[in-house]
């Protein structure tokens, strides 16, 4: 009972992800694991200097 | 009412999981029955509240459906036991193990071990899986060396040909081995996915 995902599928998903409003995606079976994640807190970086 | 709200009170917390916590492997007891996840998917939609599908396997029929929690439904974790056991003896179509260092019996059926019975041999050591100290289920090491009882005559020196052919080992497994392959030889098969691995001396 394992998840085959080849490439074009990967693609189609993420585009149907793309267009809906999915936040999180998470698909996880025996030997398989996919994670979609959007909008996440972008990390400034910021020069030393200025601490 | 959820099932998690409808189960009895009386549980320890320690013993809930949340469906967030989800993983492939992780048990959860439903309707009385222990339930295996083998798969999920877990989706927040940007509007609504997220949710966990499932695909849960009965750990005791092996049956297999799909069920749909809230993100963060708590739930009774069935927690399952392991226990090293040895296969002794047949009995009345029962399926006799001993526990070496208490000497202590746990009889089988045929269906409580289901299909992995076609590997079982006489003294081979097995994990017996219980729940609330009912047998469950046995699972096989990875890997177990079986003698071949039946196969057509073995082609010497045909090992690069890749064929195979089928085999009938000791336990009434069939398995399909290379061509060079004869009556009486030993061989070791993986008992996860029926394939041949290699001759054993």
């Amino acid at each position: 009972m394992s998840i085959k995902l080849d490439h074009e599928e990967l693609h189609r998903l993420l585009a149907a992800l793309a267009d809906s409003d999915i936040q999180e995606f998470r698909l996880e079976g025996e030997d398989f694991r996919l994670e979609v994640r959007r909008n996440l807190p972008i990390l400034l970086k910021l020069p030393l200097r200025s601490l | 009412m959820t099932f998690a709200q409808s189960y009895d009170h009386g549980i320890r917390a320690s013993e809930m999981i949340s469906s967030n916590d989800f993983r492939t492997g992780t048990t959860i007891e439903l309707d009385g029955a222990v339930w295996r996840v083998v798969e999920f998917l877990h989706v927040k939609p940007g509007k609504g509240s997220a949710f966990v599908r499932t695909k849960l396997k009965a750990v005791q029929s092996g049956n297999v459906v799909e069920k749909t929690f809230r993100a963060g439904e708590m739930l009774p974790q069935a927690l399952l036991e392991k226990s090293i056991l040895q296969h002794t003896y047949m009995e009345s179509g029962d399926y006799v193990f001993m526990d070496m260092s208490s000497y202590e019996e746990t009889r089988l059926t045929a269906g409580q071990i289901g299909v992995s019975r076609k590997y079982l041999k006489e003294g081979m050591e097995v994990n017996v899986v219980s729940w609330n100290g009912k047998p469950l289920e046995v699972e096989l090491p990875n890997s177990v060396v079986l003698k071949v009882k039946e196969t057509d005559p073995g082609v010497k020196g045909d090992t690069a040909t890749g064929g195979t052919k089928p085999a009938i080992l000791e336990t009434g497994a069939q398995v399909m081995v290379p061509l060079f392959i004869s009556i009486g030889e030993k061989i070791k098969v993986d008992t996860r996915n029926d394939s041949y691995l290699g001759r054993e001396n």
